[in-house]
């Protein structure tokens, strides 16, 4: 082990010095960052757990760096080009073209033609190192940060931990300003469409490391969840996130507005919760079932859908306040969901791609 | 050679007038101890058909599989970490109505469960169903994991107790493998041993099988349906259905003994020769017991063609005694006449086939070895029953005075003259060199056709299922259900993964584990996979509360050792040395196989896939123990057929000393082997352990019918004789016996094209054509390839010796109304 250490140190100072994108392809000794996805027999038939809207375009992302798109609301799928094997966790489309993909193993990949091709712009090694040298900048300035004490014990030891933390969720915000969560507080943002990156996880109100499941951009706020119900809220264009009332008990793995421009959360074991104050405090709603709660997206309807680990989808027509769960379940545990443009829903889960009709589901 | 075939010997009525002095050595001393030999004859059927009442019908699982074969010595090394994952029965109990969450179905699976628990030869430890308590679950709590088994002691058939239950399914992870995703069935999987656990004895698969259906019937009553799939359950059902086969073989018999009947019109003589055959047959089964083998139900099949070869070669010697008494001589005398033409034919013919069939010894799979064994001591035997016995009881009996006239009337000697046989005037077409191209080019273009179509020849079985069986049999209805509602069919294929000890879960081998793995899914004839990577991937979800972006490999040890504490016992085991990879395919076809071994063939020798300590192995399961037998059956296909053909050309050439009469007697052999393959495929049957015997079978069958045909035509033609009357010769002498035993022998097995085992079906249409292609061959292509091989031109020297010697007046002429032969 101690040997392993090392190799992963000396790997760690020769890309020090090399954080442009494209220069990342030394051997890591991580299997999943030396090896791009290889071509799959169904690539929509995988274990797929991100899912985003590009334009016309529908664009998931799941295990061994499968990343496939439709043009078709669905229908039918085209497995993308990636340079990496990681389980892919999440996307951000700044517009139809451009956008990013974030996954385990620290890594960020790019895409400039809607998702075809993607490249990687960041690994988990360049990642433990960005946030070594910010935390031991912080120390030196002082930095006014609730992490900054534990700053450095703290890099040292996702540094130990060699390049293993995965990115959760993204945001993009323009094509220029993109930001990705992950897992103890991990936060990377760049100003330049991912040219270069710079470790944000100070810039999280959390003097702890928790995990950040999923972020959204409701009304000018941008809001975080995550580990044990926290909640962090940004309200100054991404540069700082200060923690607002916890939401709940429990993990929450996502956040989603509504109509309206509240905000609903959701997460471990049914949980869900709803804010009409912009997070200063929330209130629990209960909900049908008591399986996981996964994603939630807003409808072209105003609807708010909700997505279940279990197979379950619920929908709301009141602004997120109740809801009403779907005439079946999907046969898989849903881990995503997307509205296509035809008004067809497209879930990603533990067996791919599937389709429903909102009329046949029994939903508004 | 010349010396002891002599066709033209004196009739002698009076047996005081015969020289008992006169013939061979051999001749002498069988003939003229004649009580002694019959005697003895007598006292090896006594003592073998009291050792062939002790015949057993079974198989063994680990006799079909080559013991020798590396995936084989690999899987035996692993037996115990494998758990059972070798041999073994799935039986699928679906609820007829409802779903299998139904207090009524649980507690009639509970009683199926305890019942097959106590079947003889059960792999108890590692039988699994939704009862035992080896079937767990596992979850997230907020304290961390938790599980246990999936019906537990609080389990009382209430609502709410069911509902426990369907979480805990949804929670061992194994829907599709414990129960079907619809719900309406659940999963047993009986693991078998070698050995009856109860009496110690090899475990009887007819028995189990039954045992097996009762239950199929008996719990019918109870409201579920048993879809029971599996090796023991072929063989089983297989040895439980040998009563149908034996009907068939019987009709066989009664056709081949009706149309012998009806040839002859001979009661006497029919009798004597089905007798001989029988008494081989008797023969061979009795050493079946004394070798300590059992027959399986491949190898029944064993019996049945010595008795048709013997058939072949007795009808034969009653023939040759039938036309000398015809012609006035006494039966001894006509007996002996018989021996001296004949028995070098018949005995160079039997060693062929002995030899043909020894060939299969080379391959090292016990099944096929103990077959070759009891077909060769089975062919050996004729030896003795046909060749020596059959002619000493004709001596006694003679035949009947009416049949022998008959079979002398009907023919003339003279092939040209109009009251001929048209059969024999259409077969002499063939000693005439536009004939004889025009046969030699339809063969060679046939062979080259059906050489290409045979390409296509694959080892292995060819269909999902068992091929031995219909599509529509209860075992293929049952697989059909299987495949289509479970992930894991009974065709599992394991990759084995040896580590140092506390190592399989270290990153370099899960992170390796888990690329194999992933390329594997990618294949199309992959339902699942699973092993410590996967496992690990889908526990680390569970340690992140569920959260399913955490599905991947960490690289972080620490965090994969936490994972590893929950992997299963079949994942890894205790030491931590050992974490196979289990592949559930759709089926068992050799390209499937194939496929599989290529791609961890090729994962294995990427010098980048090395990881010290690490040994990726291949192959347990039932799918990894068929391709070990395919590639074993593959390897020894094209060595067998070599030898076969080796030993025949150098049998042959013994009996000729000419190499064109080894080409003349061998070329319809290619002809028959080519076309046969080129069936083989057509009819969809690929090359294993069943019916690899039937390959070698056809050059021995093949090889009689062109020695008897070829020996008797080249000794008229070393006689002087031209080709023509040589060959019309030889079909009134032997042709017209090939032509009558490939007939009899051919509709005799045709009708199996009836029998309800596909296996029998597909048997019976290969051995009809290979009976009849064979006696086309000899009749046709054999004077064919003479008409350019044999030029009258080679024989001068000799005939002229002969003539000079005084024993050449055979009275006939040489017929010049046709066209000569070239060289003539």
């Amino acid at each position: 082990m101690a040997a392993r250490v090392q190799k992963i140190g000396a790997v760690c100072i020769y890309l020090a010095g090399a954080l442009a994108p494209g220069m990342v392809r030394a051997s890591t000794d991580v299997l999943a960052l030396d090896e791009p996805a290889i071509h799959v027999l169904k690539p929509s038939g995988v274990f797929l757990d991100a899912l985003d809207n590009a334009g016309d375009r529908i664009v998931a992302g799941g295990e061994h760096g499968v990343i496939i798109y439709s043009n078709n609301d669905g229908v039918s799928w085209t497995q993308a080009s990636v340079p990496v094997d990681v389980t892919v966790t999440g996307f951000a489309f700044a517009d139809g073209q451009h956008g990013w993909a974030v996954g385990n193993s620290g890594v960020i990949l790019a895409t400039s033609d809607g998702g075809k091709d993607w490249t990687i712009q960041l690994n988990g090694f360049q990642a433990d190192q960005l946030m070594m040298q910010a935390a031991q900048q912080a120390v030196a300035d002082n930095n006014p940060s609730v992490g900054t004490p534990m700053a450095v014990d703290r890099a040292q030891h996702l540094q130990e931990r060699g390049a293993s933390t995965p990115f959760l969720c993204a945001l993009a915000l323009s094509p220029r300003d993109v930001i990705a969560f992950g897992a103890y507080r991990m936060t990377m943002r760049s100003d330049n469409g991912g040219a270069t990156w710079q470790d944000a996880s100070l810039d999280v109100g959390d003097s702890l490391s928790h995990n950040l499941y999923g972020a959204a951009v409701i009304g000018g706020d941008i809001y975080v969840v995550g580990e044990t119900g926290l909640v962090f809220r940004s309200s100054d264009s991404a540069k700082s996130f200060p923690q607002v009332a916890k939401a709940a008990n429990a993990t929450l793995f996502g956040v989603t507005g509504t109509a309206k421009g509240n905000v609903v959360a959701y997460g471990v074991a049914g949980t869900l919760v709803r804010s009409i104050d912009r997070g200063q405090s929330w209130s629990q709603i209960a909900m049908p079932g008591t399986a996981d709660l996964t994603d939630g997206i807003l409808l072209s309807s105003g609807n708010l859908l909700i997505t279940g680990a279990d197979g379950g989808v619920y929908e709301s027509a009141d602004d997120g306040m109740t809801y009403q769960a779907a005439n079946r379940h999907m046969p898989m545990a849903v881990f995503a969901v997307a509205q296509a443009a035809d008004g067809r829903l497209v879930f990603a889960g533990s067996r791919g791609i599937m389709t429903g009709n909102i009329q046949q589901l029994g939903l508004k | 050679m010349a010396g002891v075939i002599d066709s033209q010997v004196p009739v002698i009525a009076d047996i005081a007038n015969f020289d008992m002095r006169s013939g061979s050595f051999l001749e002498r001393l069988l003939f003229n101890n004649r009580p002694v030999v019959l005697l003895l004859c007598l006292v090896m059927t006594v003592f073998m058909g009291v050792e062939a009442g002790h015949v057993q019908l079974n198989a063994s699982f680990n006799k079909m599989i080559p013991a020798h074969q590396p995936f084989i010595v690999n899987y035996f090394e692993h037996y115990n970490l494998l758990q059972g994952q070798g041999n073994a029965v799935r039986i699928a109990v679906e609820a007829n109505d409802g779903t299998v969450l139904n207090a009524q179905y649980l507690s009639t699976l509970q009683k199926l469960s305890d019942e097959v628990y106590l079947l003889p030869g059960v792999d108890r430890p590692y039988m699994s169903s939704l009862w035992t308590p080896n079937t767990r679950w596992t979850t997230v709590t907020p304290e961390g994991l938790s599980g246990g088994a999936v019906i537990d002691q609080n389990y009382d058939g209430s609502k709410a107790s069911l509902a426990v239950v369907g979480q805990h399914i949804q929670e061992t992870g194994q829907i599709g493998q414990l129960v079907s995703p619809d719900f309406k069935s659940s999963m047993i999987y009986v693991p078998l041993l070698e050995k009856n656990n109860i009496t110690g004895k090899a475990l009887d698969y007819g028995d189990l099988a039954r045992q097996l259906n009762a239950l199929r019937v008996k719990y019918a009553a109870e409201g579920v349906t048993l879809h029971i799939t599996g090796f023991a359950m072929i063989v089983g059902d297989l040895i439980n259905g040998i009563n149908k086969v034996l009907d068939f073989f019987a009709l066989s018999v009664v056709i081949a003994v009706a149309m012998l009947y009806w040839y002859t019109r001979c009661v006497r003589s029919t009798l004597l020769v089905v007798c001989a055959s029988l008494v081989a047959v008797t023969w061979q089964l009795g050493f079946v017991p004394l070798l300590g083998f059992s027959l399986n139900p491949y190898s029944v099949l064993v019996p049945f063609l010595v008795f048709a070869i013997g058939m072949s070669h007795g009808a034969q010697k009653m023939n040759g005694v039938m036309q000398d008494i015809g012609r006035g001589t006494h039966p001894l005398v006509a007996a002996r006449y018989t021996f001296r033409r004949l028995f070098l034919a018949g005995f160079a013919a039997l060693t062929c086939d002995m030899l043909s069939f020894a060939v299969l010894l080379t391959i090292r799979i016990d099944a096929i070895r103990e077959l070759a064994l009891i077909a060769s001591i089975g062919v050996g035997g004729l030896i003795f029953t046909n060749l020596i016995m059959l002619p000493i009881l004709l001596s006694y009996t003679g035949v009947s005075k009416k049949a022998a006239l008959r079979n002398m009337r009907t023919d003339s000697d003279d092939p040209a003259v109009a009251d001929a046989h048209l059969i024999w005037r259409f077969l002499d077409l063939f000693t005439r060199p536009g004939y004889a191209a025009a046969a030699i080019g339809v063969a060679a273009g046939i062979a080259g056709g059906s050489w290409y179509v045979g390409r296509g020849l694959q080892i292995g079985d060819l269909s999902t299922g068992a091929p031995e069986f219909r599509p529509q049999s209860q075992y293929n209805m049952d697989s059909a259900y299987t495949t289509s509602h479970y992930v894991i069919g009974s065709d599992m294929f394991v990759i084995m993964v040896d580590t140092q000890p506390y190592q399989c879960a270290s990153y370099a081998v899960v992170s390796k584990l888990d690329d194999l793995e992933w390329r594997l899914q990618q294949l199309p004839q992959v339902l699942s996979t699973s092993s410590i990577a996967s496992e690990s991937r889908l526990i680390a979800t569970m340690l992140a509360e569920g959260s399913p972006k955490w599905y991947d490999i960490s690289s972080y040890q620490r965090s994969l050792n936490d994972d590893s504490r929950y992997v299963p016992p079949n994942l890894a085991n205790e030491s931590c040395t050992f974490a196979p990879i289990f592949v559930a395919l759709t089926d068992h076809k050799s390209k499937s196989l194939n496929q599989v071994v290529d791609l961890v063939d090729n994962f294995i020798n990427d010098p980048k896939n090395s990881v010290q300590g690490m040994k990726i192995t291949l192959a347990g399961g039932s799918a990894g123990i068929e391709a070990a037998t395919n590639m074993v059956i593959k390897a020894a296909n094209d060595q067998m057929l070599y030898l076969v053909y080796a030993s025949v050309i150098l049998f042959c050439f013994i009996t000729f000393r000419s190499w064109r009469a080894v080409l003349c007697a061998i070329l319809p052999l290619v002809f028959t082997s080519l076309v046969g393959q080129a069936l083989m495929v057509w009819l969809h049957i690929g090359i294993k352990v069943a019916t690899l015997p039937v390959i070698a079978l056809g050059v021995g069958i093949g090889v009689d019918y062109a020695l008897y045909v070829l020996s008797i035509m080249l000794k008229h033609m070393r006689d002087g004789e031209s080709l023509s009357l040589a060959y019309h010769r030889t079909l009134l002498f032997t042709g017209r016996v090939v032509l009558l035993t490939g007939f009899t022998l051919a509709a005799g097995v045709a009708t199996w094209v009836l029998a309800p085992i596909q296996f029998q079906a597909d048997m019976g249409l290969l051995l009809s054509f290979m009976f009849l292609c064979n006696m086309m061959g000899a009749l046709i292509l054999v004077p064919s390839l003479a008409c350019f091989l044999l030029p009258p031109s080679m024989f001068m020297a000799q005939a002229d010796r002969v003539a000079r010697a005084g024993k050449a007046d055979n009275g006939y002429t040489l017929q010049r109304n046709r066209p000569p032969c070239p060289g003539e």
